[in-house]
């Protein structure tokens, strides 16, 4: 009956009501009852002062029943508001969605444009968070977990610190109090699984009995290891295998337990399987996991146990509850010092202390970790300039709708609830920049840890949880700042003005900001292609570097034969064979044995240079001394700087030579001729001395970078010393094909033969190039994707810009201006911001440049080339950028504009 | 008054849904329906119907808004929302199966009677 007015409030959204207004409304409600109900009273017939008692009487408790009445009231009025407000979020999503897909061209670019920026942050978060922010997986508890590091002092060079130590220094640190536990690690080894054609490389690591539980490690199946296992001196030969490897190896079977696992010359029973992407406390992979005193039984030294002078382990503390960092650091201080104290070179100032555990915060080399927090600042820039460029779309949008908008308002719709319009547009928008954004940072988060971050364990799906948080973050802030910008602009909508000229008139605040807006992406663009600059000049002068061997063309092949069993006359049988082999192979210029090997293995040598007291001490150490076959030098690329090569002439029983490196020829014989001296490579003088035959170029030893190191060489036929052949074969061209038949050759030497391991050196290098192809390859990638939406947003403005003042250009060719000027005027804003933008974004990247400087190589943050570069690449492509527009506006005919009108 | 049972909780909301069930009433009009149809009165105050009211509106099962009575009076009107109207028919459903099932148990015959 009274159906229609039902709703009413609700439809035209009357103001809801305070609490005043509702403590009023249930006192009239109170007062309403009371009056009928004594009329009726009354009608039934009691006196007028006997009914209104009875009324208040029926009624009860009056005080009691207003309270709770205005409590259910209050209650109510939220629940409508909550209501009310979802309501009209849904009314505001529908239209925004209406609006977006009413301008599909608009959406898609607007989408992509932040697809572009969230993605660029998901993938660099996602790698910065496994480095640098989550604790290893699997550790329970990581912030109790530390890792443990040694200081020593050495005479003259100061404090050294390093988490490599020995087992005897990780056994004194048992009886630290604070620590609820200690255990210890080895680095990933490659070794050969079984034999023969079938046999497979590895990565083997050894962890002490206490280094699972301590973690906090559950396995995946069957269990770690038992204390007896890991016994000295040679404890028990069984093994773990990473949930990867079961899979790969066993197809995932559980009875792989009991299954024996042949390693080097040993045979390992597996007794258990570690929970997926289980990788220790470092970032690396491991196959298979070893007790320690197992392992440096048999590949160390069976006298491990007290070699205090070696370091082959990791250790890692768990803290007691509650116990503090600095007092247990002390107490293993202590405890080191306790356990040195009957050492002859024992450090009386060496120190224990304790770092975090996650990966790439512990000690050592980190630089890719720390390019990779760079590029995540980089992608925060990348997003930013999204943003600007969105915002900029944006507000050409609204400056279109602003008749719209100016009805709107006029209608009575108030500000804050077009804002909040504006708002949820934008923040729909952002969320399908969001969405686009993960599924382009899966397929690039996984392209980066596979080309760029490849020995990194990855561990699972590159968008997980956190990655989902931050991407939703950074669309929800993306969304807020793109939004306000427009939503600031309704402030200056004149409404008569505004509805009478429709979309053409406009006022000159936006345009103001637009150029704004466009100079900060042209800086912040200038700013990214200056740092890609610095890292592909880092990159090149790095890879242009003279090594002493042509990384590329040269192929190292290593057959662990003494860990297989080999004794040393067998040994040298199989690489006499390999290298006959080897040669014959096509593709192969030459080939060549030795001892040492570049990049991977080196050996301190005795040199007694007659007359000279001591040999100089160098940062590098050394000397090192290698075993070499002739072809040795002309394998590497290595210059002969003068005197001559060995040759098959310099056999065993033949008069002993030696060959020096240019550093060691500077340094023993200043202005004077090495070759012709007779050297001591031993300190018995039973042994005859060995001639200086040739001097030649250095090789680099470990690093890309190195401080000059002494090198000598003396014939294999002549070497004296560990047998640990390796090959090295240098290809006519690249190195990349050669690696397949080198194997299958070796294979075919013999039935038991492990797993040879065939890498370019240019393969064995890379690791250390890899900080400058990360920064290179993305900084490029980012720098130059800025840069197009940077372009695509001048190109915008020109466009609009001619479109905007059409009108005032026909007028001016009508009165007469010609081509250039109409054209002059055009672009004059665009040119102003783009200069501006170089300007400042030069300027800006010579301040930051400071702070990448140590990640650079060879290359000064100001590098004149690169900014030179960026600035010709900036401005020739904003030139090429214009051309449309100022066509455009040089064929602006006086007529058309005038008609418009 | 002093005779009436005292009402089972949850049973006034029950009986104000079905009051309403007919159409909107305002506070006094459900309580005088309520009393012509249980022949006296409720056993209940007034004030405890009007809260049941509140807390059915904030539940969404009714819905109120101002109107005027035949004496030209200004009243708070209530009616049913859908849900409110299907609150009813379960609520209804189960009260009937409960009240049976307590009377079947009732009219027993009970040996030491």
């Amino acid at each position: 009956m009274r159906d229609e007015r039902w709703g009413f409030r609700r439809g035209f959204r009357l103001p809801r009501r305070g609490p005043r207004a509702l403590a009023d409304e249930i006192e009239e409600e109170i007062l309403t009852h009371l009056a009928m109900r004594t009329e009726r009273l009354v009608a039934q017939g009691l006196s007028e002062g006997a009914a209104r008692e009875e009324a208040l009487r029926r009624f009860g408790d009056m005080d009691d029943a207003r309270q709770r009445l205005r409590a259910t009231a209050r209650e109510r009025e939220a629940h409508m508001r909550r209501r009310e407000w979802l309501e009209s979020l849904r009314h505001d999503l529908t239209y925004a969605a209406r609006q977006l897909r009413r301008a599909p061209g608009f959406t898609v670019a607007v989408a992509l444009t932040l697809a572009l920026g969230i993605g660029a942050n998901a993938v660099m978060f996602g790698v910065v968070d496994r480095l640098l922010l989550s604790p290893p997986p699997h550790v329970r508890d990581a912030d109790q977990v530390s890792r443990v590091q040694l200081s020593r002092t050495w005479r003259g060079m100061g404090e050294f610190t390093s988490p490599i130590t020995g087992y005897a220094n990780y056994r004194d640190l048992a009886v630290v109090r604070s620590f609820a536990g200690v255990a210890a690690f080895g680095f990933p080894m490659e070794m050969s699984l079984g034999r023969g054609r079938e046999a497979l490389p590895v990565r083997v690591a050894s962890a002490s009995a206490g280094f699972f539980p301590l973690l906090g490690v559950k396995p995946r199946l069957g269990r770690f290891f038992l204390a007896g296992e890991d016994g000295e001196p040679q404890g028990m030969p069984v093994a773990v295998v990473s949930e990867e490897f079961w899979r790969r190896h066993f197809g995932a079977d559980p009875g792989a337990l009991g299954t024996q696992l042949p390693l080097g010359d040993a045979s390992f029973t597996v007794v258990g399987v570690a929970p997926r992407n289980f990788t220790g406390v470092d970032l690396r992979a491991v196959d298979i996991w070893v007790p320690v005193t197992t392992a440096s039984y048999i590949w160390m030294q069976p006298g491990y146990a007290t070699d205090r002078g070696s370091s082959w382990l990791q250790v890692v503390a768990r803290l007691r509850l509650g116990a503090d960092p600095a007092l247990a650091a002390t107490e293993a201080t202590l405890a080191h010092r306790r356990g040195n104290a009957a050492e002859s070179n024992k450090d009386p100032n060496a120190r224990v202390s304790l770092s975090s555990v996650i990966a790439a915060r512990g000690p050592g080399e980190h630089t890719e970790a720390r390019v990779a927090a760079w590029l995540l600042g980089v992608a925060a820039i990348v997003l930013l300039i999204a943003c600007a460029n969105v915002a900029t779309m944006l507000l050409t949008r609204a400056l279109r709708r602003r008749q719209e908008i100016a009805v709107r308002l006029a209608l009575g719709v108030s500000r804050a609830r077009l804002v909040r319009q504006l708002l949820v547009e934008s923040l729909l928008l952002a969320t399908l920049g969001a969405v686009a954004a993960l599924v382009a940072a899966t397929w690039g988060g996984a392209l980066v840890r596979a080309t760029l971050l490849p020995d990194v364990g990855w561990s699972g799906s590159p968008v997980d949880a956190r990655v989902l948080a931050v991407t939703a973050i950074a669309a929800l802030a993306t969304g807020l700042i793109v939004g306000a910008v427009p939503a600031l602009q309704t402030r200056g909508i004149d409404l008569a003005s505004a509805i009478k000229s429709g979309a053409r008139g406009e006022a000159r605040q936006p345009w103001r900001l637009r150029s704004v807006l466009l100079t900060a992406q042209v800086a912040l663009s200038v700013a990214l292609l200056v740092g890609a600059g610095l890292f592909v000049r880092s990159l090149r002068k790095a890879e242009g570097l003279r090594l002493g061997f042509d990384a590329r063309r040269v192929t190292l092949a290593e057959v662990s034969l003494h860990q297989a069993g080999y004794d040393p006359e067998r040994q040298d049988a199989f690489w006499r064979n390999a290298l006959e082999r080897v040669r014959r192979l096509p593709g192969v210029e030459s080939a060549a044995l030795t001892i040492a090997t570049p990049v991977r293995f080196s050996l301190a040598g005795t040199f007694i240079v007659p007359g000279l007291d001591s040999l100089p001490q160098l940062t590098t150490g050394g000397p090192y001394k290698n075993g070499v076959s002739p072809s040795y030098f002309a394998t590497l690329g290595a210059r002969m700087a003068h005197g001559r090569p060995f040759t098959e002439a310099d056999t065993r029983t033949a008069a002993r030579v030696v060959i020096v490196n240019e550093t060691m020829a500077r340094l023993l014989w200043p202005g004077r001729e090495p070759l012709g001296t007779c050297v001591r490579l031993a300190r018995a003088d039973s042994i005859p001395c060995a001639t200086v035959v040739g001097v030649v170029e250095d090789v680099r030893r470990q690093q890309l970078r190195e401080e000059p190191t002494m090198q000598f060489y003396v014939p294999l036929a002549q070497w004296r010393g560990p047998h640990s052949t390796s090959l090295l074969v240098r290809a006519r061209g690249d190195a990349g094909g050669l690696a397949v038949p080198v194997r299958r050759e070796l294979q075919a030497l013999a039935p038991d033969v492990p797993f040879p391991r065939v890498t370019s050196l240019a393969e064995l290098l890379d690791p250390q190039l890899r900080p400058w192809r990360l920064g290179a390859t993305m900084f490029t990638l980012f720098g130059a994707l800025a840069f197009l939406v940077a372009v695509v947003g001048l190109a915008g403005l020109l466009a609009y810009t001619v479109a905007q003042r059409g009108y005032e250009i026909g007028v001016r060719v009508a009165l007469g201006a010609r081509s250039p000027d109409v054209v002059r005027l055009v672009l004059a804003r665009g040119a102003v911001a783009t200069a501006a933008g170089l300007a400042v974004g030069l300027a800006a990247a010579l301040l930051a440049g400071r702070l990448v400087r140590g990640l650079l190589f060879d290359v000064t943050p100001a590098d004149p080339i690169v900014f030179a570069a960026v600035a010709g690449v900036v401005v020739f492509v904003a030139a090429v950028a214009a051309l449309p527009a100022a066509r455009r506006a040089a064929r602006v005919s006086p007529m058309i504009a005038l008609r418009a009108e | 008054m002093s005779d009436a049972l005292p009402l089972l909780k949850g049973t006034l909301d029950l009986l104000v849904l079905k009051t309403l069930s007919w159409g909107a009433m305002h506070g006094f009009g459900i309580a005088s329906w309520l009393e012509d149809r249980s022949g006296g009165t409720l056993g209940v105050d007034d004030s405890a119907l009007y809260q049941a009211l509140h807390r059915l509106e904030a539940r969404g099962l009714v819905e109120a808004e101002w109107g005027v009575t035949g004496n030209s009076r200004r009243a708070r009107y209530y009616r049913l929302t859908t849900v409110g109207r299907q609150r009813l028919r379960a609520e209804t459903a189960t009260w009937l199966r409960y009240t049976q099932s307590v009377t079947h148990i009732l009219s027993l015959h009970g040996r030491s009677a």
